[in-house]
C-alpha cells in the first residue's frame, strides 16, 4: 500500500518534470508603435492648395511624385461617412475615399496623415474636391490593396485642429474652407423635431435638413446618412452650434456633421410633443373664424393661408384660425407653440401687429368674443418681404394655462385697405412637460 | 469454381446433427508475457465458464460438430476460433493478444482521439461520431479505425445515435445528445476497457442507441496490473505525447487503484496554427468490502487548450497554395528588422480551453452469483470555452472575409473588374501573412489608438462558454433466470444545467468593451432599448472576465427505466427490449434582453417529453457456421435541446415543432465463421421523422441576423456493410470492407425565418431538400487490408481505403421558391442554385509496423503508422455552403463553400514500456 503511493507520486513527479517547459505561454502584447512617416528623397511636399489649383475643375491621375500632408478631421466613426475621411491643412481639406470598413480605426480623429498622390485620383465634382481611384467612368474608393501603399499615418494622433468660424458676412468667401472643420454659431434647424435622417427619404441616402442663422440670411443644407449612429435623433428646437465639415454641391453649401458632438449649445428640451397640425392636406381641426372682411383663412399648398388683398384691392380683415381644444391638464412644467410661417406683400413695419397668436381657456364653441384671450409673442417673424418660412421659435404659452383642459389658440390676421400681408403657417406643434 | 464448390461444403460440414456430448479444455495466456489469463470467459453455445487463476477452463455437455469458441477477457482483444467437437475431448491453447498491441498495430489513429481531429466553425465543423469498436468485427473496426479518419460515420449516422456511457454512467451531452471524446483525451489505458455494442443489438449495459452504444469500464479491480509508460511523437495535432499507467490490480488487502496521466501538446499539427496543450488525469479506487460489496471512486479529466483548424474557400486555398490553409491565426510581435519583416509568433484566435471533471460513485453488489446490481452516481462540472474575435463597429478582421479576397473584384456592383488589384491581391496573399492571416499587430495598435481617445476596444477575443453540471444516477440490474434467460435492466435519471454566457478573454492591448449589441447599435440607431445585451444592466463596461452578450442556462431533467430479456437455445437466440424515458427541459434567462424584454429574463415554459421504444432481435444458427441475425427497434425520441430553442442567447422562444421525433429501424445479416474465413453482410434501414434544425446567420436578402428554423425533418439511411477477414496463413491476413450507404433526407421541411432582432413578423417557406444527401459521411466507402505478424513480435499492416459518394451540407435558402425566380424552367442557373454537390470520390492508403520485445520483466513495443501515406492532398472529407447568399445577382460564387480536406501523408510514433 505504502509503496504503490510512493510509486504514484513518483509518478505524477515524473509527469511534472516531463512537460516542464512546454507549458503554452501567452504571447506578449505588441508595443504601441508610433508611427513615423517623412516625405521620401525626391519627393515634393504640396500644399492642398497648391494640389487643387493643379486640379482646377477637373479631375487627373496623378502622375508626379507628390505628397499632401494633413490632420484628419472627419471619419466614418458614426457612420455619417462611409469609406470617406476628411483630413486638412492650413491651406484647405480634402476627403479621400478608400474601399475599407471602420477608416476611424485606422485613421483616427486627429491623426496626421500623408498621402502619396502618384497613382491617386483627383477630381473636382460639382464644387468639392475628393482624392480617389480612377474607376470606369469616375471617382471611385481606392481599393484596400492600394489603402497602405498611398496613405501613411506619421506620429500618434494629436489634437484636432480648432474649426473657423462662418459667418453671414465670411460664407460667401469660404470656399477655401471646403472640407474642413468649420462652424456656424447661434443657427437653429428648420426642421427641428425630426430625425436627423429618414430612411423614407432615400434608402442609403443623405437626408437634408436645413439650418439658417437666426436673421435667416443663409441656409445650409445638413446632409446626413440613415447608416449614422444619430439617424433616429431629433433636430434640436431653438439656437446653438453646428460644427462639422462644409461642402458645396454647385453653388449650395452643404454640411456634415460627425457625430451628435457637433452640434450643441441648444437649449435642453424634456418636453414632448401633445399637439401637432402640419397644414399638409387641409386646415385639420382649426377652424377659421371671420371677425371683419370677406377674406377667411384657408388651406393652399403652401399651409394655412390669408391674405386680405384680393382681386387687387386691400380689405379691411380681422380673422383667426383657432385650434381644437388642447386638453393642459396633465402639463404642470411649461408648454409652448411652434411653427414655421412666411409673410410677405404687406407693409414690413406692421408684420408684428398684423399677424399674433393668442390663448384662451374658456373658448365654447368658435366665436372668439365669446371669450378671454391672452397674447402670445412669437419670437421670431419672417422679414415680411419675401416668401421664405422662418421657424417661429418657442411661443412660451402662460402659466396660468398649464393644468387646464380646453386651452385654444387662434392666429389672428388683420389688414386695412392700406396694405394687407399674405400669412402662411405650416408645422404647427404645441409641446409640454 | 470447383474451390468454391469444395468451400461452401466445407462451410455446411456442420450442418449434420449429432447427439452425443463432447468436451473442450483448453488454456488462455497472453500472448507476448506467456502468463496465465484468469477470470477470462469462455463461451461455446450457450454454455459459459470462466478461466481458473491458471488460465484453465473445462466446457463440457457439448453437441458432437462444429462449434464456435469465443474467449473474452478484460484487457485483451476477444478471440474466437471453431473446433469440432467429437468423442476425443479438445484441447485448446489460446494465447490473447493484449488490446494495447492490437490496437497498436490497427492504426496510430486508435491513439488519437478522433474527437481530436475535428474542427468546428460556427457549429458548421465536422463531428465525429464516436470510435465504436466491437472486437472481432472487422467491419466495425475498420469502419472506426482506418475510415474513421476521413470522417466515415457507420450507416451515416450523426454522434447523437451513438451512446456512450462511463462506468454505466451515459455521458452524451444533454444538450446536443453527442458524446464529446476529447473529456477523456490522452487516457487511452485507463479507458481502454470497453463492452460494446453494434447497432441495436441486444446490450447488457443500456436500452442502447441506433448506432450502437460502448460502455467504458473504469473499475479498478478490472484494470491490469501495469505499470506504463507511452511516448508518442505525431505531426497530425500534437506533436508529442507522454503518457503514464500504474495500476495495482486487486491487492491482497483487497484494494485496487489505478492512477493515470498524461500531457500532449505541441506548437502545430499538419494545419497550421493548431497548438495543443493538453494535460489529463485519472484516478480510480476500489475496494472489495466482502464477496457480495465491492465499492469504487473514480474521478479524471482531460484539462485541454487547443488552437483549431477553420474551414476556407477553395480561393484561399489555391492562393496560399494549400488545400491546409488555417483562417484562424495569425503572427503577433512582427517586427522590421533592417527593413525585413521578421515574423513574430503564431497566435490563434479560436482556441478551445476545457476542463470538466467527472467524478463516479459506484457500488457493485453481487446479490448472488446469478444476480447482480452495480450503482453509480456521478457528478461532472467544470468549465467549457471556446475563443473568437469579436468587434464592435469595426472591420471583419477574418482573413478570408470575402472582401478581402481577389474575387471580390468581380462582386462589386456597378464596377469594373480592376486587373491590376486583382493582380496585386492576389500577389499579397501569397507573399504577405498580413493579409493571408489575422493581422493580428494591427488590431492591437487599434486598440491602443481608442486608448489615447479613452475609446472601448474596436477589437477583442471573447470566450463563449458552455459550463455544464450535471447529476447522475444509474442503477443497473444483471440476472440470470436460467442458464439460458437472461434478464437486464435499469433505471437512469439525470439533472443536468448547462450555462451558456460569454466572458472577455482578451482586450487586445484596449482598456474596457461596453456590452451593447452591434447590431442593434447599427439597425436601431438611437433606441437605447433594443441595444441592450441586459436591460437590468444597462451599459455595462466590462472587462477581462467579465459576462457580457448572452448569459443564459439551459436545464433538462430526465429519467429513464428499460429492460431487457434474453432467451438463447442451441439453434436460436432471441431477446426484447423496451425504454420509457420522461424528459424536461427549459431555458432560464440570467439578462433581459433589448430586443425581447418580456421573453428572455427568468424560467421559460417547462417542455415535458415522454418517449418510449421496443427493440427485438433473433439471431438463427443454420449450424456453427452460419448465422443469420435480424434486429429491429421502434421508437421517439424528445428533440434535442439544440434544435428546440429557436434563439437561447436572445430569447424563451421555442420552435412551432416541440415534439418527440419518431424513428423505426430494422437490419438483417448473415455471419459467417469458418477457420480461415469470418464474413459479415448486413442490411439495414432506418428511417426519422420529424425532425428540427436551428441555424442562425446574416440573411443578405434582409440585412439582418435571422434565426432559420427547419421543421419536420424526415430521414432515411439504408446500405449493406460488407467486412470479411481470411486469414490466409499463421502470419497473414487479409481483410475487406465495403460500406455501400444511401443516406438521404425524405421530406420538404418547413422553414421559418424570424428576425433575431424581432423588428419584423417572421416568415415561412417550404425548402425543397426531398432527396438530398445527408452529409458529413462518405456514403460509400470500402478498405482492403493486408496484415503480416511474424512469430517473432513484429508486424506490418496495410490499408487502401476508398471513399466515394460524400456530399456537401447545403444552404436551405437556395432550395427554395425565392432563390430561383426565373420564368424558363431551363435556365442555366437553376441547377446551378438548386443542385447539390457532390465531392470527388478519393482513395488512400494506410500502413503502419511495429515490434515488442521482452528485457527480463521489461515489455516494449515500438510501433510507428503513416497514414495516407500516398499524401492524396485533394480529399475533400466535408465543408458546407455558406448560409449568405446573394439575392440581387444569385451568384453563388460570391460566398462559395467551405471545405475542409483530409489530412495529407502523416505518421504517429509510439514507444511504450510496461512492467
Amino acid at each position: 500500500m505504502k509503496k504503490s503511493i510512493t510509486k504514484i507520486i513518483g509518478l505524477f513527479m515524473l509527469m511534472a518534470i516531463i512537460s516542464l517547459g512546454s507549458c503554452k505561454k501567452d504571447i506578449d502584447k505588441p508595443p504601441f508603435d508610433e508611427p513615423h512617416f517623412s516625405v521620401p528623397a525626391g519627393a515634393t511636399l504640396k500644399t492642398i492648395a497648391q494640389m487643387k489649383a493643379f486640379v482646377g475643375a477637373g479631375a487627373v491621375v496623378i502622375d508626379s511624385n507628390w505628397y499632401i500632408k494633413g490632420i484628419v478631421v472627419a471619419t466614418d466613426e458614426s457612420g455619417n461617412y462611409y469609406k470617406d475621411i476628411v483630413f486638412q491643412d492650413t491651406t484647405g481639406g480634402f476627403d479621400i475615399k478608400m474601399e475599407r470598413y471602420s477608416l476611424y480605426n485606422d485613421y483616427p480623429l486627429g491623426q496626421t496623415i500623408y498621402i502619396k498622390c502618384k497613382g491617386l485620383y483627383f477630381s473636382y465634382v460639382n464644387g468639392t474636391h475628393s482624392i480617389g481611384y480612377k474607376g470606369g467612368t469616375g471617382i471611385v474608393t481606392i481599393p484596400e490593396i492600394l489603402v497602405d501603399a498611398h496613405v501613411f499615418r506619421d506620429k500618434f494622433p494629436g489634437a484636432v485642429p480648432t474649426p473657423v468660424e462662418i459667418t453671414s458676412a465670411t460664407l460667401a468667401t469660404s470656399d477655401r474652407y471646403i472640407n474642413t472643420l468649420v462652424v456656424f454659431n447661434k443657427v437653429g434647424f428648420t426642421d427641428a423635431g425630426s430625425i436627423y435622417a429618414d430612411p423614407l427619404y432615400l434608402l442609403g441616402g443623405m437626408t437634408p435638413r436645413n439650418f439658417t442663422d437666426s436673421l435667416n440670411t443663409y441656409t445650409i443644407q445638413l446632409r446626413s446618412s440613415t447608416y449614422a449612429n444619430f439617424a433616429n435623433n431629433k433636430l434640436p428646437n431653438g439656437y446653438g452650434s453646428v460644427r462639422g465639415i462644409l461642402t458645396k454641391y454647385g453653388t449650395g453649401w452643404q454640411f456634415c456633421i460627425r457625430d451628435l458632438k457637433d452640434v450643441y449649445g441648444f437649449p435642453i428640451d424634456n418636453s414632448s410633443v401633445i399637439f401637432s397640425e402640419p397644414f399638409t392636406a387641409s386646415l385639420g381641426g382649426f377652424t377659421a373664424f371671420s371677425v371683419l372682411g370677406a377674406q377667411t383663412w384657408a388651406w393652399s399648398s403652401y399651409g394655412a393661408t390669408m391674405t386680405g388683398f384680393q382681386n387687387s384691392v386691400n380689405n379691411d380683415n380681422e380673422d383667426w384660425l383657432i385650434s381644437p381644444s388642447i386638453n393642459l391638464s396633465a402639463i404642470t412644467t411649461s408648454a409652448k407653440i411652434s411653427f414655421s410661417h412666411a409673410i410677405n406683400k404687406g407693409d414690413v413695419a406692421n408684420v408684428q401687429t398684423n399677424h399674433t397668436l393668442w390663448v384662451s381657456k374658456d373658448l365654447v364653441g368658435n366665436d372668439p368674443s365669446t371669450a378671454t384671450w391672452t397674447q402670445v409673442i412669437i419670437p421670431t417673424y419672417p422679414s415680411g418681404a419675401n416668401w421664405t418660412f422662418v421657424k417661429s421659435g418657442d411661443a412660451i404659452i402662460p402659466a396660468t394655462f398649464l393644468g387646464k383642459p380646453n386651452v385654444r389658440f387662434a392666429f389672428q390676421y388683420k389688414s386695412s385697405t392700406l396694405e394687407s400681408a399674405t400669412w402662411e403657417i405650416t408645422g404647427v406643434k404645441v409641446k409640454g412637460e | 469454381m470447383k474451390q468454391i464448390t469444395s468451400m461452401l461444403l466445407f462451410l455446411f460440414m456442420g450442418v449434420g446433427l449429432m447427439a452425443q456430448q463432447g468436451k473442450i479444455t483448453g488454456t488462455v495466456t497472453d500472448q507476448v508475457t506467456g502468463k496465465a489469463i484468469p477470470e477470462a470467459i469462455v463461451r461455446v453455445g450457450t454454455q459459459q465458464v470462466v478461466s481458473d487463476v491458471n488460465g484453465n477452463y473445462e466446457i463440457g455437455g457439448l453437441k458432437y460438430g462444429e462449434q464456435t469458441v469465443s474467449i473474452i477477457a478484460i484487457g485483451f482483444e476477444n478471440y474466437e476460433t471453431t473446433v469440432t467437437v467429437s468423442a476425443t475431448p479438445v484441447k485448446i491453447k489460446t494465447e490473447l493478444s493484449s488490446k494495447t498491441t492490437a490496437e497498436n498495430e490497427r492504426k496510430g489513429i486508435s491513439e488519437i482521439n478522433l474527437a481530436d481531429l475535428s474542427t468546428e466553425d460556427e457549429g458548421k465543423g465536422q463531428n465525429v461520431s464516436g470510435l465504436l469498436h466491437s472486437s472481432g468485427d472487422i467491419f466495425t473496426s475498420t469502419a472506426s479505425y482506418t475510415l474513421g479518419a476521413m470522417y466515415f460515420r457507420v450507416r451515416g449516422y450523426d454522434g447523437e445515435n451513438v451512446a456512450i456511457y462511463m462506468n454505466g454512467i451515459n455521458v452524451n451531452d444533454a444538450e446536443n445528445g453527442r458524446a464529446s471524446w476529447s473529456e477523456w483525451g490522452g487516457l487511452n489505458d485507463a479507458t481502454r476497457n470497453k463492452e460494446s455494442v453494434n447497432g441495436i443489438n441486444a446490450s447488457r449495459f443500456s436500452f442502447g442507441s441506433l448506432g450502437g452504444s460502448t460502455n467504458i469500464i473504469t473499475r479498478a479491480s478490472m484494470q491490469r496490473k501495469q505499470t506504463k509508460f507511452t511516448y508518442s511523437m505525431s505531426d497530425k495535432t500534437y506533436t508529442n505525447r507522454a503518457m503514464f499507467t500504474y495500476s495495482t490490480g486487486l491487492m491482497k488487502n483487497n484494494w485496487a487503484f489505478t492512477v493515470s496521466g498524461s500531457r500532449r501538446w505541441g506548437e502545430g499539427g499538419y494545419v497550421k496554427g493548431v497548438f495543443y496543450d493538453a494535460w489529463a488525469y485519472f484516478l480510480s479506487a476500489e475496494k472489495k468490502i466482502n464477496d457480495n460489496h465491492s465499492i469504487g471512486f473514480t474521478m479524471y479529466a482531460s484539462p485541454t487548450k487547443r488552437g483549431q483548424q477553420g474551414g476556407s474557400t477553395q480561393e484561399a486555398y489555391d492562393l496560399t497554395g494549400s488545400n491546409y490553409y488555417n483562417p484562424n491565426w495569425g503572427y503577433q510581435n512582427n517586427k522590421i528588422v533592417n527593413g525585413e519583416l521578421v515574423l513574430g509568433e503564431v497566435r490563434n484566435s479560436k482556441v478551445k480551453n476545457f476542463h470538466e471533471p467527472m467524478m463516479i460513485l459506484s457500488h457493485y453488489w453481487n446479490i448472488d452469483k446469478k444476480t447482480k446490481i452495480t450503482t453509480s452516481l456521478a457528478y461532472t462540472f467544470g468549465y467549457n470555452g471556446a475563443t473568437a474575435i469579436n468587434w464592435y463597429n469595426s472591420a471583419d478582421p477574418r482573413p478570408d472575409y470575402y472582401r478581402k479576397l481577389p474575387s471580390y473584384e468581380y462582386f462589386i456592383s456597378n464596377h469594373i473588374p480592376d486587373q491590376n488589384v486583382i493582380n496585386l491581391t492576389t500577389l499579397a496573399w501569397q507573399t504577405d501573412p498580413k493579409t493571408s492571416q489575422i493581422d493580428w499587430d494591427n488590431l492591437y495598435q487599434i486598440n491602443y489608438r481608442n486608448n489615447l481617445a479613452g475609446k472601448q476596444s474596436s477589437y477583442i477575443i471573447e470566450d463563449r462558454r458552455n459550463d455544464q453540471q450535471q447529476l447522475s444516477l444509474n442503477i443497473l440490474l444483471n440476472k440470470e433466470l436460467s442458464s439460458n434467460v437472461k434478464f437486464d435492466g435499469g433505471l437512469e435519471f439525470r439533472k443536468y444545467k448547462g450555462h451558456h454566457f460569454k466572458t472577455i478573454d482578451d482586450l487586445l492591448g484596449g482598456n474596457y468593451w461596453v456590452d451593447i449589441d452591434n447590431f442593434a447599435a447599427r439597425d436601431f440607431s438611437g433606441d437605447t432599448i433594443k441595444n441592450q445585451t441586459d436591460l437590468n444592466n444597462p451599459n455595462r463596461v466590462v472587462k477581462v472576465g467579465d459576462v457580457f452578450g448572452y448569459d443564459y442556462d439551459i436545464y433538462t431533467n430526465s429519467g429513464l427505466v428499460w429492460g431487457q430479456v434474453e432467451v438463447s437455445s442451441d439453434k436460436i437466440d432471441y431477446f426484447a427490449a423496451a425504454n420509457l424515458n420522461a424528459t424536461s427541459m427549459w431555458r432560464h434567462g440570467n439578462m433581459r434582453n433589448g430586443y425581447y424584454p418580456d421573453n428572455s429574463f427568468g424560467d421559460s415554459q417547462k417542455y415535458n417529453f415522454l418517449d418510449g421504444g421496443i427493440k427485438a432481435g433473433i439471431t438463427y444458427k443454420i449450424n456453427g457456421r452460419n448465422i443469420i441475425t435480424v434486429n429491429s427497434q421502434v421508437m421517439t425520441r424528445p428533440p434535442s435541446v439544440y434544435n428546440s430553442f429557436v434563439s437561447p442567447r436572445t430569447r424563451n422562444t421555442v420552435t412551432n415543432n416541440m415534439v418527440s421525433d419518431n424513428v423505426f429501424t430494422g437490419d438483417i445479416s448473415y455471419i459467417l465463421r469458418t477457420p480461415f474465413l469470418k464474413a459479415r453482410v448486413t442490411a439495414y434501414h432506418t428511417m426519422i421523422w420529424d425532425q428540427n434544425e436551428i441555424s442562425s446567420f446574416y440573411n443578405d436578402d434582409l440585412a439582418t441576423f435571422v434565426n432559420y428554423v427547419m421543421t419536420g425533418i424526415d430521414k432515411v439511411h439504408q446500405g449493406l456493410e460488407i467486412g470479411a477477414e481470411v486469414k490466409a496463413s499463421s502470419t497473414v491476413s487479409l481483410t475487406a470492407v465495403a460500406a455501400l450507404g444511401n443516406y438521404r433526407y425524405n421530406s420538404n421541411p418547413i422553414a421559418n425565418i424570424s428576425y433575431d432582432n424581432g423588428s419584423q413578423p417572421s416568415l415561412t417557406e417550404t425548402v425543397y431538400m426531398k432527396n438530398f444527401y445527408i452529409n458529413g459521411s462518405p456514403q460509400t466507402a470500402g478498405s482492403l487490408g493486408v496484415s503480416y505478424r511474424h512469430p517473432n513480435y513484429w508486424f506490418f499492416n496495410a490499408n487502401l481505403n476508398y471513399f466515394g459518394s460524400n456530399y456537401l451540407d447545403f444552404n436551405p435558402e437556395r432550395r427554395t421558391v425565392n432563390a430561383v425566380p426565373y420564368a424558363n424552367p431551363n435556365d442555366p442557373r437553376i441547377p446551378s442554385i438548386l443542385d447539390q454537390i457532390k465531392l470527388d470520390d478519393g482513395v488512400t492508403l494506410d500502413a503502419s509496423v511495429g515490434k515488442s520485445w521482452q528485457v527480463k520483466k521489461i515489455y516494449i513495443n515500438l510501433n510507428l503508422s503513416i497514414t495516407n501515406v500516398l499524401d492524396n492532398t485533394s480529399l475533400i472529407t466535408g465543408g458546407y455552403e455558406q448560409m449568405r447568399f446573394d439575392f440581387d445577382t444569385k451568384d453563388i460564387n460570391k460566398f462559395p463553400p467551405k471545405y475542409y480536406y483530409g489530412l495529407g501523408r502523416t505518421f504517429f510514433l509510439n514507444l511504450g514500456v510496461r512492467f
